[in-house]
């Protein structure tokens, strides 16, 4: 039956109630705790309202996952979304991302899977070495299984070159994103060539992700690797000899390699890391990024390149879930909510701009 | 349910409770939304239990029949509540806020999604403290009024199984 609820007096208790909790909450004067305690005497619905409004209260503290889609604002100025220092337990699976994109994302080539590379699983490399390439056309990402027990998720665009022999496991980013989890084995090292780094991990997990030979970045989601760098540009023989500067990252660090300098270690919240790694469902989150940067990164899953008329659109700032690929979908959020209007020149390139 | 895009530009602190937010937010977090504290809870109930205690040595009534009272309070409170699923309270509660009026949304907000206290919430809407504690309260019992509603209207749905457990 219950509308009781509706009758005013019951209103007004609740109403009272509401009050104390947001008393309670800031936090009571020795005054208020008295008239706090002769309210509930009164009547015990009293009571019963408060504790009732006390926990609806608690229960509404779910609502805080929503500040991880943005920052809260400093004062009244439009923020930026500035990303925020970890808090949460680390989620994410024992992983190292190790993430490589290709810079030059034009390239309109479509490589769907590999071929052989995917049939054929690696031979158990322990007396012979063994040399595959796997590779990801644009907007497919894939997982591999190692014989050893290793996993890589390839994204979008990516090939990996696998070399396993008995004094190392050798992995050559050669372009694109790849999350490896290393199975772990101490006499085998698992090390992954990107540009003129080496990430080396005994059993742990990370991404690299690489933009060009110049600039790349790690992440590290569980465990630690060491950043190496070699000597020279020769080829991978060998390539335990020929590092040196060794760079320490654990659990949550990110290291940033641009024009061939790695800048400052950093640390990045986990969520940020799930967000990051997303990719391995297919999507991609944004959270108040320029829009510039975000068509950016949606370009690396579609051959279909953007082309901004109006700088105005660069310096929008976009947020949400998108499924890697659906540039339809793309097309059609740009049009509803944000006035951007599209059309496809002879040459195929998407045109946005906004009316005049 | 197949997965789509959807972008939007970001909005405004009171916006964040739309519905495009919060479905990003229960497709990444539905682990998370499970537990709660029950911080100010306990904090009433000692308060109403120190009352209590005072009172009920003048009348020899038993602590432990108290304490007992006092949870079956929550135990009822959990049997309307937890008529929803953790996800689906969680939208409910956006749905809640996003219904009150602005500014007390704004406060409601600040508060409950990113902790402010009452002083800083006052100088972000260059409000008083006084006017932001109303409008938390009021917030908070509006969104009892909807969380009624919304459970009332899930067990007309459910049929009259579950709306005979209520009571």
């Amino acid at each position: 039956m219950g509308n009781v609820y509706q009758f005013q007096t019951e209103n007004q208790i609740y109403d009272d109630a509401s009050h104390w909790v947001a008393r309670l909450d800031r936090g009571l004067s020795d005054e208020e705790t008295q008239a706090l305690r002769s309210w509930i005497k009164i009547n015990p619905k009293h009571k019963d309202a408060l504790l009732e409004m006390a926990a609806l209260w608690d229960r509404m503290d779910n609502l805080s996952v929503l500040s991880e889609l943005f920052d809260a604002p400093v004062a009244q100025v439009p923020q930026p979304v500035k990303r925020s220092v970890a808090k949460t337990a680390w989620a994410v699976a024992a992983s190292v991302l190790v993430l490589v994109v290709a810079l030059n994302i034009l390239t309109p080539t479509m490589f769907w899977k590999t071929p052989a590379a995917l049939q054929q699983p690696l031979q158990a490399a322990t007396s012979k070495t063994s040399n595959t390439i796997y590779e990801t056309g644009i907007g497919v990402h894939s997982t591999v299984s190692l014989p050893d027990g290793t996993k890589m998720f390839l994204n979008t665009n990516t090939q990996v070159s696998v070399t396993y022999s008995e004094k190392e496991r050798l992995l050559v980013l050669k372009k694109g994103e790849l999350l490896v989890e290393v199975a772990h084995n101490k006499l085998r090292p698992l090390r992954v060539k990107v540009g003129e780094r080496i990430v080396e991990a005994v059993g742990t997990a990370f991404n690299v992700y690489l933009k060009d030979e110049q600039n790349f970045d790690v992440i590290v989601t569980e465990g630690r690797v060491q950043v190496k760098t070699t000597a020279d540009k020769a080829p991978t023989q060998n390539t335990a000899q020929q590092t040196k500067a060794i760079q320490e990252l654990s659990q949550g660090e990110k290291l940033s390699i641009h024009d061939s300098q790695s800048t400052a270690v950093e640390n990045i919240a986990a969520a940020v890391i799930n967000d990051r790694l997303s990719w391995r469902n297919g999507n991609l989150v944004f959270r108040g990024e320029r829009l510039k940067d975000a068509l950016n990164e949606l370009s690396r899953y579609t051959p279909e390149r953007f082309r901004v008329k109006d700088a105005r659109i660069n310096d929008l700032r976009i947020a949400g879930l998108y499924k890697a690929g659906d540039v339809d979908g793309l097309l059609l959020a740009l049009k509803e909510n944000f006035n951007i209007v599209y059309s496809r020149s002879a040459e195929g390139v998407i045109d946005l701009s906004l009316p005049k | 349910m197949r997965t789509v895009s959807r972008l939007v530009p970001p909005k405004e602190i009171e916006d964040i409770v739309q519905e495009t937010y919060v479905r990003i937010c229960a497709v990444k977090k539905t682990v998370q939304i499970q537990h709660p504290r029950s911080f100010l809870y306990r904090t009433a109930r000692n308060l109403a239990l120190d009352h209590l205690k005072r009172s009920e040595t003048r009348t020899n009534v038993s602590m432990e029949d108290d304490s007992f009272d006092l949870d079956a309070d929550v135990e009822d409170l959990d049997q309307v509540y937890n008529q929803v699923s953790a996800t689906q309270e969680f939208e409910h509660f956006c749905e809640a806020v996003r219904h009150l009026p602005l500014q007390c949304r704004k406060a409601f907000v600040l508060k409950k999604v990113y902790g402010y206290s009452q002083k800083e919430i006052a100088d972000n809407l260059n409000i008083s403290e006084n006017t932001v504690e109303k409008h938390i309260a009021m917030g908070l019992s509006r969104c009892r009024q909807f969380m009624l509603q919304a459970v009332a209207g899930a067990n007309e749905e459910s049929g009259s199984t579950k709306s005979q457990e209520i009571k």
